[in-house]
């Protein structure tokens, strides 16, 4: 038995068909590492079909797990260890270019023994052999034959897992009888014994493992994934309806709420489509019920008008935006931050609106709280950019307090005289008080049309100009409240990134990878997109060079979403790194950009 | 009277209020309670206390607007609850103005009930911002928790009464006098209106106060109800001796009523006529058993007017002028009844039953005749003016769809409510004569005259006419002419007047009219240009 | 003079707001314009149910009848083409208390909104949901709505409407879930007013289709007056109601409001188009009913959160 080389921390994929629950052993895996006080992120791989045919690249199903000892901030880069049920499913992630060079393959040999896929298996772990990878056969079917059941490849694979990585095996144990707590005892107790039995088999067969430390937070700490987080915050902000048709990859979010909801007296409404959805969130929200809805880039698409009815009204609404790849229908399970100009400007007219982006996992929790209190203060539209890498990435973080005063916070009926209209707009700050149907005596005019501080169609000029006027004042004031983000790094160098969204982690962690190798980089990251923080084009003036990094379509004589709006914004020559890969940014190949583009600089 | 049956009801009142006070305090308490102890968050989370400088948005958006930082203001009701203070009396005579004196009285409440609108408001998840409300906006449950500010009226002018009441201001009127005090006076002008008597009926037609006017035993339930009301009440207790309460009411002497505004909103009018049967519009009758000349059992039947009661109520102190001499003698109610002429040559009579059970006739002074004849004339008046009515100036459909009559009823009431109360009050002329003339000059005591109805208008009258219940209000016939066409209350159009335009006009409204429910009659001006055009067109609107 | 009833007479009149308390703006249609009727019929129920303006939301949609919330006092909602249902749900979704009346046009319900009324009509939100049904588009000036009837010329079909009409009838009665369907029509004010108490008393979406004529682009719609008899049967008044003035204008004919099939063949069968109230049930629940639950306090809620994050918790 070698001895396991001194790893902080490492990435591990799990593969299968559909079905044949490697996201549930993985789950379960990442559950246990995260008691033993690992740091994680995980992300499912998932196909793009309910039922893609067995045993094909497209079927391909599973899990990445980081973990480590230190806080991870993103799915990471390329896998270390893959264990894989067949060799189709590996080949999947091997197109993907998912493996590291010198990653250690478990794979179920069986496919080996079978005449019509030897072949096959042969080519690929040649493959995986021939980049310096290394190779450890497992029985994975056979010892489940030998065990004499039909199901619980995962398991096995499982307990062969929590061997190499020095799992703590009580705690696997208890981590898998509380996700099997809804089946019958029998298998239970079944599952548990295939889970050492794979522990067993990897003990004397097996002579690689790896030990990453691990140390349990004094802090108790939370595991979940975006979109819980985005429920839990909805839930959390006092949001008491959800207004959802369902869209990949936002339902999760509205599925979870479904559940969850009715315990704190919230709704969550299946409208007829995605316009009636956000439709009845935005009713509720003029009658006084604080109401979201979420969607994804084509849910956006249908939403625009009554994006701008809200804007126009002066109605707070929420609006999550979980993007996915894009135009059209795009690539619905993958990640892209394609939707960023359109929530900005796909509403036809002038109507400015808030843009918030949460870059982590709790940020998805702690936006809802802002997200809702900014729609109400401001009376207007507030859209939040997610994406599918937080959806469905878990990440674990530290629990909120029990008790945080701004949780469930009360729908605010403004004390107003019985003189008061409701566009009475305060000429400082462009607010004016709501009058909400039930709760202020005063019957009220809401209009579509261009109004007056009545609320009764103007159609003069100077009435259309004054109200535009407001609209915009309302941002402008928030915009003089924002921060100017901070640098990672020092504030002058060759190079800085500028992200938003989730890829923070992903940039910081490449950025101070570069800051270590001595480059001269700094990163800054943006939350707010609409308005932007001030003090930006000062930032950049400290830097030879500005480039964005963001998920979607950019070219260098057309670069990506973020560095067109900032070079609006600043008038700096921003330039952009900007894929759509339809995977989450990998740090190494940010890193590899950082290191080209300060080469290209020199020379 | 007050020792006896105002200070237990009012006694009563604060023991409830007090309780009603402790309960809402400790609700008001609970709620707080879930948002006390906690630091005092930015309230944007960590997403908005990263990316906002937050001192500065809120300093924006005009104060701090946060439900969690009550606990001072807690703190400062919990020392306030014994200074609170109780139900008194106002001295309407002092120095110091009663409004001044109200609103002292009232300020603490408002603070309080600022505070528990708060609490209410969180405890349904909705945030009031701090604003101290006005004791004018008391909903009627924050009203329940203020004490009372009692004024003793017996002393002041019924107009200043009048002028309390209608300020607005919840006050609470107590006026008293003994039922003999009543018939003492005799004379005056300023007596005719007995204000004692009918003050409470003067106070019902503010119709916005609440009113009792009742002998003092019969008060009970209403006057507690009319203590915890959110209006002005006054509460006009005729001290009689129990054994002749309900003869003060049966002859009509104490028209004793119970108005109250918010009746009508709790399902049921807001006037009550307590002990009074409205089938009679005169006096009631009576059958009394007596002994005759000949000291035989006999039946003795006749009307019950004030004059039987002040005979019973004085008894052998009454004032009465002795058997009729000169002049044949009729009874009371039948001299009232009876036309100028025979007033001339009778004199009015009174049957009274003496000790030994025999009856005699006395002659009823002139005082007294005059005070009965304004009772009956009151109670006719009252009932007249509340019953239904027709409407004022409402076009009228024709004879031939008589269902279609409805006037509208609440704008009658209104109205009789309104005349009755500008009679009691003096405010209208001929009201005030048709009362008062009844002391002057009995004989010239006349009925009030008796409301016409408008007479209906009918095609056969040849005036035009609108069946103003299918009317869809589509604006064409006010559009051709606003000074013919108008619309009703009801949104409904009628013809304002036929005479403010050409009979043109009238056709054209017909024929464009969406319902075809105008009808143009025949014209009124014959020397109207092509009218001949004009009638044949309008025959297709008979 | 009958005295006996003079209390009962008090309580029924007395205090009582009047049609005029709920007069908003002045209103701006064409002359002759049905809208007018429908908003002084609205104005005379609310009035007669006394409510609180500032519990009564009115919404539309975009089009002549868009205008409608403007000129009633109570709160009113101006919205966008089509969508009036999905903010009216929203409204009754938030507030119990509030009565929501939903005022849309035939284009605007039939054709953009067609999905939202068909659903909502399954939702069974309890709104009044009115559609002024004049054959045409007019604020935008006489184009072909879904219930321009085939042949007619307008502006978007110059050799007549291209197509046979809908029936919003037997959409609305072949939708399930559906509890309140109703027709009637601005020229018959008895009827109308009738119609729409009988809505605005039913518990759930109830729908009511406003047959009206535009005085611009569609003044022969459904015939004209005197064709009333060939054109349209009453249907049998409501248990309880009574019969219209106008109901001897044209034949009665029997019709169980209760019984769905024989809705449906009536529409099937009966050449003449229905007046009055076509199907009714009482005992579907309002989508309120079904879904709203009872707000938990705060402190309920702060217990319940943990509770949550429990689950999440290593």
């Amino acid at each position: 038995m070698s001895k396991s080389p001194p790893i902080r921390e490492h990435i591990l994929e799990i593969l299968s068909d559909a079905g044949e629950g490697a996201q549930k052993a993985g789950g379960i895996f990442a559950k246990a590492s995260a008691k033993m006080g690992n740091y994680l992120w995980t992300v499912e791989i998932i196909p793009a079909e309910i039922q893609p045919p067995a045993h094909t690249t497209r079927g391909s199903s599973g899990i990445r797990i980081r973990f480590g000892a230190d806080p991870v901030t993103n799915a990471g880069d390329q896998a270390n260890l893959i264990f894989a049920f067949n060799e189709m499913s590996l080949l999947a992630r091997l197109e993907a270019d998912s493996l590291a060079p010198e990653v250690v393959l478990l794979i179920d040999d069986f496919w080996a023994q079978q005449e019509e896929t030897q072949a096959n298996y042969r080519q690929v772990v040649a493959r995986v052999v021939a980049g310096g990878g290394r190779v450890i056969p497992v029985p994975l079917t056979q010892l489940l034959q030998d065990a004499d059941a039909e199901q619980g490849k995962n398991t096995l694979a499982l307990g062969v897992l929590s061997y190499l990585y020095h799992r703590d095996l009580s705690l696997v144990e208890e981590a898998l009888r509380q996700s099997f707590a809804h089946k019958e005892t029998a298998v239970i107790d079944a599952n548990c014994a295939l889970l050492h039995r794979g522990y067993d088999w990897a003990g004397g067969a097996v002579d690689f493992r790896v030990k990453i430390p691990a140390k349990p937070s004094k802090h108790p700490m939370l595991a979940m994934n975006g979109n819980q987080a985005l429920g839990i915050g909805a839930i959390a902000a006092g949001f008491e309806l959800c207004s959802m048709y369902p869209i990949t990859p936002a339902s999760s979010a509205s599925v979870f709420l479904a559940k969850e909801f009715e315990a704190f007296g919230g709704v969550v409404h299946q409208a007829e489509d995605e316009i009636a959805a956000i439709g009845v969130a935005l009713g509720s929200n003029y009658a006084g019920k604080p109401a979201l809805t979420i969607t994804s880039g084509p849910g956006l698409a249908l939403k625009t008008e009554f994006m701008g009815l809200a804007v126009m009204t002066e109605t707070p609404l929420v609006l999550v935006d979980v993007q996915r790849g894009g135009p059209s229908t795009g690539l619905p399970t993958k990640i892209e931050q394609s939707d960023l100009l359109a929530a900005l400007y796909s509403t036809p007219g002038d109507a400015p609106k808030v843009v918030l982006a949460p870059t982590s996992i709790e940020d998805c929790f702690e936006v809802m709280i802002t997200a809702r209190r900014l729609a109400e203060d401001l009376r207007t539209l507030v859209v939040v950019l997610s994406d599918a890498n937080l959806a469905t990435g878990v990440q674990t973080f530290k629990r909120p307090p029990a008790d945080r005063p701004d949780y469930f916070r009360p729908l605010e009926i403004e004390p107003v005289g019985t003189e008061a209209v409701p566009y009475q707009w305060d000429p400082e700050t462009g607010i004016a008080p709501r009058l909400i149907p039930g709760h202020h005596r005063i019957p009220a005019m809401t209009s579509s049309l261009n109004h007056d501080p009545k609320g009764l169609v103007s159609y003069d000029g100077a009435s259309n100009q004054r109200s535009h006027q407001m609209r915009r004042l309302k941002l402008n004031r928030l915009r003089e409240s924002l921060k100017t983000p901070p640098l990672l790094g020092a504030s002058q160098g060759d190079l800085l990134v500028v992200g938003w969204g989730s890829t923070l982690g992903a940039i910081e962690e490449a950025a101070a990878q570069a800051q270590k190798e001595g480059l001269a980089v700094s990163a800054c990251h943006l939350r707010f997109l609409n308005p932007l923080p001030p003090g930006l084009k000062g930032l950049f003036g400290g830097f030879r060079q500005v480039v964005t990094v963001e998920l979607n379509y950019g070219e260098p004589k057309e670069p990506g979403q973020l560095a067109r709006l900032l070079r609006a914004e600043t008038l700096v020559d921003v330039q952009s790194f900007a894929k759509v890969w339809g995977r989450p940014l990998m740090p190494c190949e940010l890193l590899a950009e950082m290191r080209r583009l300060i080469q290209a600089q020199e020379a | 009277m007050i020792d006896r049956i105002l200070q237990p009801a009012v006694d009563r009142f604060e023991a409830a209020r007090k309780n009603r006070l402790n309960e809402w305090i400790e609700r008001a308490r609970q709620v707080f309670a879930q948002y006390l102890g906690g630091a005092t968050p930015s309230g944007y989370g960590a997403f908005g206390a990263a990316t906002l400088d937050l001192d500065r948005w809120t300093r924006t958006l005009k104060g701090p607007g946060e439900p969690w930082n009550l606990s001072e203001e807690l703190a400062q009701l919990e020392q306030q609850i014994p200074r609170l203070p109780g139900s008194r009396w106002v001295d309407i005579n002092s120095e110091v103005s009663w409004v001044h004196q109200f609103n002292e009285q009232l300020a603490p409440y408002e603070d309080l009930v600022g505070l528990l609108r708060q609490a209410e408001a969180l405890s349904y998840g909705r945030w009031v911002r701090p604003e101290r409300p006005s004791w004018q906006d008391f909903s009627p449950a924050e009203w329940s928790l203020c004490p009372l500010v009692l004024v003793e009226g017996s002393q002041a002018s019924a107009g200043l009464l009048l002028d309390l009441l209608a300020s607005g201001l919840p006050l609470k009127i107590l006026v008293q006098r003994s039922l003999q005090a009543c018939f003492q006076a005799r004379s005056g002008r300023g007596a005719a209106l007995q204000p004692e008597i009918d003050l409470g009926w003067m106070a019902a037609g503010l119709r916005s106060a609440y009113s009792l006017c009742v002998p003092a035993g019969w008060a009970g339930e209403r006057l507690e109800a009319g203590l915890a009301s959110a209006r002005a009440a006054l509460f006009c207790l005729i001290e009689v001796p129990e054994e002749f309460e309900q003869l003060a009411v049966d002859s009509r002497t104490i028209l004793p009523l119970c108005y109250d505004p918010d009746r009508a909103e709790k399902g049921a009018g807001p006037l009550e006529l307590i002990g009074v049967s409205l089938n009679c519009p005169g006096w009631l009758p009576v059958t009394e058993e007596g002994l005759d000349d000949e000291g035989e059992a006999c039946t003795r039947e006749g009307a019950l007017t004030p004059a039987d009661l002040y005979a019973r109520l004085s008894g052998a102190a009454a004032q009465f002028d002795g058997p009729p001499a000169d002049q044949p003698g009729i009874s009371l109610a039948d001299y009232l009844a009876a036309d100028h002429e025979r007033r001339l040559h009778h004199l009015p009579t009174l049957a009274i039953r003496r000790a030994n059970l025999r009856w005699t006739q006395e002659v009823v002074p002139p005082w007294l005749v005059g005070f009965c004849q304004r009772r009956l004339d009151l109670w006719q008046q009252a009932l007249r003016q509340l019953g239904p009515l027709e409407a004022p100036s409402q076009a009228k459909p024709p004879v031939a769809a008589p269902s279609e009559v409805h006037p509208s009823p609440a704008e009658a009431v209104r109205s009789a409510m309104a005349r009755l109360a500008a009679k009691l009050m003096g405010l209208e002329p001929s009201g005030l004569e048709a009362l008062s003339g009844g002391l002057a000059n009995p004989t010239t005591a006349v009925e009030p005259p008796k409301e016409q109805p408008p007479k209906p208008l009918t095609s056969s009258s040849g005036l035009p006419w609108i069946d103003s219940a299918k009317c869809t209000s589509c604006d064409e016939c006010t559009r051709i002419n606003a000074k013919i066409f108008a619309y009703n209350d009801q949104k409904q159009a009628f013809i304002k007047d036929p005479k403010a335009g050409p009979f043109r006009d009238l056709v054209k409204a017909a024929e464009k009219c969406s319902a075809s429910i105008i009808h143009p009659g025949s014209p009124l001006n014959p020397q109207e240009k092509d009218l001949a055009k004009w009638v044949a067109r309008a025959a297709k609107y008979p | 003079m009958d005295f006996m009833h003079l209390d009962e007479f008090i309580e029924s009149h007395c205090a009582r707001p009047q049609a005029v308390d709920f007069e908003g703006e002045a209103a701006r249609w064409c002359p002759g314009c049905g809208d007018f009727a429908i908003l002084s019929a609205l104005e005379r129920l609310l009035a007669k149910e006394a409510v609180d303006p500032s519990e009564v939301v009115c919404l539309s949609g975009i089009g002549c009848s868009g205008r409608f919330p403007y000129y009633l006092k109570t709160f009113g909602f101006h919205g966008i083409h089509g969508r009036a249902i999905p903010i009216s749900t929203g409204v009754a979704l938030a507030n119990e208390k509030l009565k929501v009346i939903t005022v849309m046009g035939d284009g605007d319900c039939f054709s953009i909104g067609l999905n939202h009324w068909l659903h909502g009509l399954r939702y069974n939100v309890d709104l009044l949901a009115l559609v002024f049904d004049n054959q045409i588009y007019g604020l935008t000036k006489q184009q072909a709505s879904p219930t321009t009837p085939q042949g007619t010329w307008t502006t978007t079909t110059p050799g007549g409407a291209w197509l046979p009409a809908i029936d919003p009838l037997a959409l609305a009665l072949n939708m399930s879930n559906r509890s309140f369907v109703a027709q009637t029509a601005t020229w018959l004010p008895g009827h109308l007013q009738q119609t729409l108490e009988s809505g605005w008393a039913h518990r759930g979406l109830s729908f009511i289709r406003i047959l009206q004529r535009c005085p611009k682009f569609s003044p022969q719609a459904y015939g004209e007056a005197q064709e009333l008899r060939e054109r349209f049967v009453f249907l049998q008044p409501a248990e309880g109601s009574q019969a219209s003035a106008e109901e001897s204008l044209a034949d009665r004919l029997e019709h169980d409001p209760s019984d769905l099939k024989a809705a449906r063949r009536l529409l099937q069968e009966e050449p003449r188009m229905p007046l009055g109230l076509l199907y009714r049930n009482p005992a579907v629940p309002s989508y309120q009913a079904l879904r709203l639950r009872a707000r938990p306090s705060r402190a309920e809620k702060l217990l319940a959160l943990e509770n949550l994050l429990d689950r999440f918790s290593l």
